[in-house]
This record gives C-alpha cells, sequence and structure tokens, in this order.
C-alpha cells in the first residue's frame, strides 16, 4: 500500500510508527521506485493482476460466448454513428428536452404552481398571515409576493421537484440500460471542442431544462477543470427552460430576430468554452469509460434509484430556494434594491434598453420567469423594437441565470468562483448587448 | 466513415490469430476497426489514468478487439467493452494478431 | 456485547447497495462524508444475534484512490475500527475484480468474498467453482444472487462466525501477505 503512494497510508504510518521510523521507510520506497521507468504502484498493480489472472483461470471454467442478433442490432444502433448520431439526437430531444424540460419543466410545473399554490397554498397563507400577523416585515418574510413559504417553497415544491423527477426518472432509465456511455463517447468529439470530455453532455443538456440542477450534475464530471468549464456554460450561454419558453415565444414571430438571437447566444457559448478550456488550468479533458453490454431496464431499479436521488437532490435544494427568500426579504427592506435598480439602469441604458428594462434585469435573477416575462411585457406594451427585443433577449440569456443557480455554484464551486462566473457573465452580457446595439442600429439591419 | 467499415463492425467475428512471430508495434488508434491487437505497453505519464486503464483490465498482455474508431475508440478486452478517446488510444501500444485485408480507414481526425 | 463493525466494498453496480439494504432492512441513515459530496449509508442491524454498524462504502476499483469515491472508501476503511470487510464482485468480471480482493488481502483486512451476479453469469456460461476460490485465496468464499436474496443466509452465517474467529478456513498460498493477528478466523 505505502509503495502504492496513497497518501492517505502515508499519514498512517506517520501516525503509527513514529517519524524516525517513517523516513526510513519512505527512504527506501523512494530508492525502489528510482529503479522503474514506470510508477510504482502500477507495477504493483500488474503482479497482482497477473496473480488474479491465474487464480481466475484455475476456478471458472467460459463457456461458449454467443453475441445474440438482438445484441448486436442494438451495438449497431448505438455505436456505428451514422445510426448513433441521430439516435443520440432523438434520445436528448426526447428524453431531455421533451419529457424534462417541456411535460416536466412546463406541465407538470405549470400545474402545480398555478392550481396548487396559485390558487390553494400562497391565497390561504396569505390570508392566514393577513388575520394573524400584524407586522408587514413579518408577513413579508413568511407571505407575500416573495415570502419563505409562498416564493420558497412554492419554487422548491413547484419548480424543482417535478424537474428533478423527471430528469432522474430518464437518467435512471438510460443508466439502467446502460445507454449512458455510448451516448457520452458519441458526444464526447464534440465536447473536446469547448474542452470538456463526452461525460458532460448529461450535465449541458440538462441546462436547457434547469440550471440549478444541471449545475449540481456537473459533479459527474472527472476534473475539476471540467467541473469549472461546465458551471461557467451554464451560467453564461445555456437558458433554462423558463428562459427559453419566454424567448421563444417573445421572437417567434419575428424569425430573423430568432436567428440573431440563437446565433449570438451560439458564439457566445462556443467563445466560452474555448475561452475557459484555454485559460484555466490543469490537463486537457481525457474521456475513457466502460460500455456495458444494453440490456432492459429493471422497473424497481429505476424507481429505486430515481426515489433516492430526488429525496437527496431536493434536501440539498430546498435550503438554497428558502434562503433566497430571505435575501429577497432582507433586499426590500433595507432598500437595497432599490439601489440595485438604479445601478442597473446605467448599463441598460448603454446596451440602448428603455430604463423600465433594468427591473426585468433585476428581478430575472429572483424568478427567473420575471425576467423574460418583464421583457415580454414591455414588447407587448410597444416599448421595444425589434432590435432592442433581440439586443434585450441576448443580454438576458448570457445574464447571471437565476438566484438559485447562484447559490448552487456557491456550493458547489465556491464562493470566489461563483462571484468570478457571475461578474463574467455580467460584463459579457453587457458588453455584447452593446456591441449587438451598435451594429444593429448602425446598419439598420432590424428595424 | 466508409460503408464498409460501418459494416465490418457487426459482422460475426471469428478472426484466426496468426502465426505468432513478432511483429511491430503501433499505437492502438492505428488499428482499424475489426483487427485485434495485444497491448505491449502503456505509455503515459499519469498515473491516475494508469491505473483506471489497469482497473478496466487494460495492460500488457490484454488481447484487445477495435469494434470502433470514431468518434471515440471502443474496444473489447476480455469481457468487458471499453471507450476511450483518440489521446488515450495513441498512448496504447499494441502489437498486432490478426490482419483484416487492407482497406482505406473510417474517418480519422 | 459489542458492536461490530462491517464494510461492504465494491465496484459500482455489483450489488452493494442491494447486499445493504438486505442486512439493514429499513434502517439507514445516508450522510455525505465529511468535507465531500459522496455518500456513505450506515445501519445498525444484529446478524445472529450479534450488534453490527453496516456500512456500505462508495464505489471503489482499487485501494489506491484515484476518485473522490475511492478516496472516501479508503479513508473509512482505515479510520474506522472495521471488523470484518465483505467485498462484493460480479461473477462475470472475476479478472477485473479480485485485484482489489488482493488489495483487501495484502492490507490485513479480515474479509469475507461475496460472489454475486451468479445467475447472469451462468447464463453466459461462466461458471465459479466457489470452494477453490476459498482454497486460493484463504478466506471465506459465499456465491450469491443478491437481487433474489439467494446465499444472503449463508452470508450472514459467515458474517457471524468470521466475528467469532471460527471460520476454519486454513492454507492459503497468499498467507505470507497477510497479517496473522487480523486474518479472519485463521
Amino acid at each position: 500500500m505505502l509503495l502504492s503512494g496513497a497518501r492517505d497510508v502515508h499519514a498512517l504510518v506517520r501516525r503509527t510508527e513514529g517519524r524516525e521510523c517513517y523516513e526510513r521507510i519512505r527512504r527506501t520506497v523512494e530508492r525502489a521506485a528510482s529503479r522503474y521507468d514506470m510508477p510504482l504502484s502500477y507495477l504493483i498493480g500488474l503482479e497482482r493482476q497477473e496473480r488474479a489472472d491465474l487464480i481466475v483461470r484455475r476456478v471458472t471454467t467460459t463457456g461458449l460466448r454467443r453475441v445474440s442478433r438482438a445484441a448486436r442490432a442494438l451495438d449497431f444502433l448505438t455505436l456505428f454513428p451514422p445510426a448513433a448520431i441521430p439516435l443520440l439526437l432523438l434520445v436528448l430531444y426526447f428524453g431531455l428536452y421533451r419529457f424534462v424540460g417541456v411535460f416536466g419543466a412546463g406541465t407538470v410545473v405549470d400545474f402545480l404552481e398555478r392550481r396548487l399554490f396559485g390558487k390553494v397554498v400562497n391565497p390561504v397563507v396569505n390570508a392566514f398571515v393577513t388575520r394573524h400577523i400584524d407586522s408587514v416585515a413579518l408577513r413579508e418574510l413568511v407571505a407575500g409576493e416573495y415570502g419563505v413559504i409562498t416564493l420558497g417553497l412554492r419554487y422548491s415544491v413547484a419548480i424543482v421537484l417535478p424537474i428533478v423527477g423527471t430528469f432522474f426518472l430518464m437518467f435512471s432509465v438510460l443508466e439502467d440500460t446502460g445507454y449512458l456511455p455510448r451516448l457520452a463517447l458519441m458526444a464526447d468529439r464534440a465536447f473536446k471542442l469547448i474542452g470538456l470530455s463526452g461525460r458532460a453532455v448529461i450535465p449541458i443538456t440538462l441546462g436547457f431544462g434547469c440550471g440549478t440542477m444541471a449545475t449540481m450534475v456537473t459533479r459527474t464530471l472527472e476534473t475539476r477543470r471540467e467541473r469549472t468549464i461546465a458551471t461557467v456554460l451554464l451560467a453564461l450561454a445555456v437558458p433554462c427552460s423558463a428562459q427559453l419558453g419566454v424567448i421563444l415565444g417573445m421572437l417567434a414571430t419575428r424569425p430573423r430576430a430568432l436567428l440573431l438571437w440563437a446565433g449570438v447566444v451560439g458564439a457566445a457559448f462556443l467563445a466560452a468554452g474555448r475561452a475557459s478550456s484555454r485559460f484555466l488550468p490543469g490537463e486537457r479533458p481525457v474521456f475513457y469509460m466502460e460500455v456495458p453490454p444494453l440490456r432492459v431496464p429493471v422497473v424497481s431499479n429505476v424507481l429505486a434509484k430515481t426515489f433516492t436521488r430526488m429525496k437527496w437532490y431536493f434536501v440539498e435544494v430546498m435550503p438554497l430556494f428558502m434562503g433566497a427568500s430571505l435575501v429577497i426579504w432582507i433586499g426590500r427592506m433595507t432598500g437595497l434594491f432599490q439601489l440595485v435598480l438604479k445601478g442597473l439602469e446605467v448599463p441598460v441604458k448603454l446596451i440602448g434598453l428603455p430604463p423600465e428594462a433594468a427591473f426585468a434585469f433585476l428581478f430575472g435573477f429572483f424568478r427567473r420567469d420575471y425576467g423574460a416575462a418583464g421583457l415580454y411585457d414591455l414588447a407587448r406594451a410597444g416599448k421595444l423594437t425589434a432590435s432592442q427585443l433581440v439586443v434585450a433577449s441576448v443580454a438576458l440569456t448570457l445574464f447571471v441565470p437565476c438566484v438559485a443557480q447562484f447559490a448552487m455554484m456557491w456550493k458547489e464551486r465556491g464562493w470566489r468562483a461563483a462571484l468570478a462566473i457571475t461578474g463574467v457573465a455580467l460584463a459579457v452580457a453587457f458588453a455584447s448587448g452593446y456591441v449587438l446595439n451598435l451594429i444593429l442600429t448602425g446598419t439598420g439591419a432590424l428595424p | 466513415m466508409n460503408g464498409g467499415s460501418g459494416a465490418r463492425i457487426f459482422r460475426a467475428r471469428r478472426g484466426t490469430i496468426s502465426g505468432e512471430r513478432p511483429r511491430p508495434t503501433c499505437p492502438l488508434a492505428a488499428l482499424r476497426v475489426g483487427e485485434r491487437g495485444r497491448v505491449v505497453r502503456v505509455k503515459s505519464a499519469s498515473t491516475p489514468l494508469l491505473q483506471k486503464l489497469l482497473a478496466m483490465a487494460v495492460l500488457p498482455g490484454s488481447e484487445v478487439r477495435v469494434d470502433l474508431n470514431f468518434p471515440a475508440f471502443v474496444f473489447e478486452v476480455g469481457n468487458t467493452r471499453v471507450a476511450v478517446d483518440r489521446a488515450i488510444a495513441e498512448q496504447i501500444e499494441v502489437e498486432r494478431v490478426t490482419c483484416v485485408e487492407e482497406r482505406p480507414r473510417g474517418v480519422k481526425g | 456485547m459489542r458492536r461490530r463493525k462491517l464494510a461492504i466494498v465494491g465496484t459500482p453496480n455489483v450489488g452493494k447497495s442491494v447486499l445493504f439494504n438486505a442486512l439493514t432492512g429499513a434502517y439507514a441513515t445516508v450522510s455525505n462524508y465529511p468535507g465531500t459530496t459522496v455518500e456513505v449509508s450506515r445501519g445498525l442491524v444484529r446478524i445472529r444475534g450479534i450488534p453490527f454498524e453496516v456500512i456500505d462504502t462508495p464505489g471503489a476499483y482499487s485501494l489506491v484512490p484515484i476518485t473522490e469515491e475511492e478516496r472516501v472508501t479508503l479513508s473509512l476503511l482505515l479510520a474506522e475500527d472495521i471488523d470484518i470487510v465483505v467485498h462484493v464482485v460480479d461473477a462475470r468480471n472475476l479478472r477485473r475484480m479480485l485485484p482489489l480482493t488482493l488489495q483487501l488481502i495484502e492490507a490485513g483486512f479480515p474479509l469475507i468474498l461475496d460472489v454475486n451476479i451468479l445467475d447472469e453469469a451462468e447464463r453466459i456460461g461462466i461458471r465459479v467453482d466457489i470452494p477453490g476460490l476459498e482454497r486460493e485465496l484463504g478466506v471465506p468464499v459465499v456465491g450469491t444472487v443478491l437481487t433474489r436474496g439467494l446465499g444472503v443466509d449463508a452470508l450472514k452465517d459467515r458474517v457471524a462466525a468470521c466475528v467469532q474467529g471460527i471460520s476454519g478456513i486454513t492454507g492459503t498460498h497468499l498467507k505470507a501477505f497477510r497479517g496473522p493477528d487480523r486474518a479472519c478466523g485463521a
């Protein structure tokens, strides 16, 4: 063990054997290591494998292994690129986008949020506090527009739970069938371009559903560097389902504006990936994975996995949303928000938008539906031209995602990374908005 | 990827092991789809990667058969199938065990 | 009676959690290992009347850690006073799993090897000689099909016998590697 160089073991030996003895052992190990050109741990590992092989040969008998016709057909579908790449796109589209993004984050969320909370929970809580709590400040803490129950609990139960649930159901199915590694290996090439390995396909695609969840799922990536790159991309250039929905709705009637928005955001995605993979220290990503045979998923396995994960993630995310509504409460009570709003009006005007848009940006940070929906209202009121609309959509997409995702970045990557990424996202959002505005008004490309 | 190699991946494989005379070694990345090789050594400076490959039974002496060379390398070793990217496939040195007829390579990158 | 600690070790997807659930039933607590995002489940249970704390360690391929999971598993095994380790392996892939068994034996852990998924192994034509494997390794070996609960009773018997020091296994070609004082039932 010591020869293999595990740090914990070194520490243990030093503790139990005394310093002097440890030093003697360490020198012996170093001498031994210097005699070989491969790491000692590897050589010992080879030796051990040889012994294992010997034992296995003695105690097992292997019959003829036949590859069934179905297995070969499935291999063809999932490994031969001309068949596998369309399949991959179908799985991502139906499995993640339609099922998680549209059904989970759309239909189920709508139902829970509008019906359960909008019509039942919130009115009851609001009525209760109006009757029993005199202090306005306390009332606002629990209920009202941004209360711990009316916003925090509603968010975590009505919005996050359906997304988490549908995602993990899908994920567990993919995992249980053994398809996941095949998906990752097909996507590996494309992800190498942005400094990630094929494993990143899951968190990035999930980001189009819910960025907060996706940021948490970056845990599955191999190195810290990859986790950071994925977190940056998710924060900056991957719009979540709520943003997507409203932006698509807003720009749908203007195909050229929609194309422009998609082009700019796509370019920002690539640029951010290239830039962070270039400037972040650390080794380039490597990709290796075992590819298990495909099998029919076992329902009880899938359900058990989904349930354990939902429970775990729910417990981790819920406090974040509660905390967020607490922050909003403090912000509103102390008048801090008014200050930030005034500050935001400066860059908003700089990118050629009316000052009212600042409200959309600030509250977009706290309630993702508010941000884009705020723009939507402005657009409907006829306060935005086509070019302003594109500029605003681009800036809002690139802008810091939402307070829960921010908290998740803080939790997963540490406060320094979270603040840095947020700063970069702010700068990039307004810088690209500024440039885009100059180009659009300069050329008059969009009326 | 040319049509031929696609068909080759999934054809029933009953490759024969040719004579045991020593062959020049090459990276696993140079093997064609369907070709077999025996791992001679893994040239990597990264101990974690060496350990990981060891854990997946990719080690000197193991016989591998390449199933796919794009977009990633997929090969069989024992009862296990392993996928690696090109960078790793370049670091695994093998000697060819079987020969398949010369054909143009699949897409390389 | 003193509560013994049993650690379940193995690569991902060999049935560790199934075994954990089979041993502990519903009484389990899941917590993150301090300072990490890795989950460790623990459960209190009596096996053949002996009180145990069962610990389900994160998936590990090797005792020389590369991943965060493996680091946690190693620290767990080193830091806690483990009375017995159950290494769960996949019968279809013994060749890849045995090195960890050997590592555990070398490190001197009292060990029971659980060769799981025997049914699927048989289906693809692999037969494992359990008594033979026991002789080769010199530690108790139990064959199981955990998904159907087969072999769990035998495993419990071996666990109980092992902590009482009566496993009855002698003669091993790896004996030189084992600390005789901690060897299970030797």
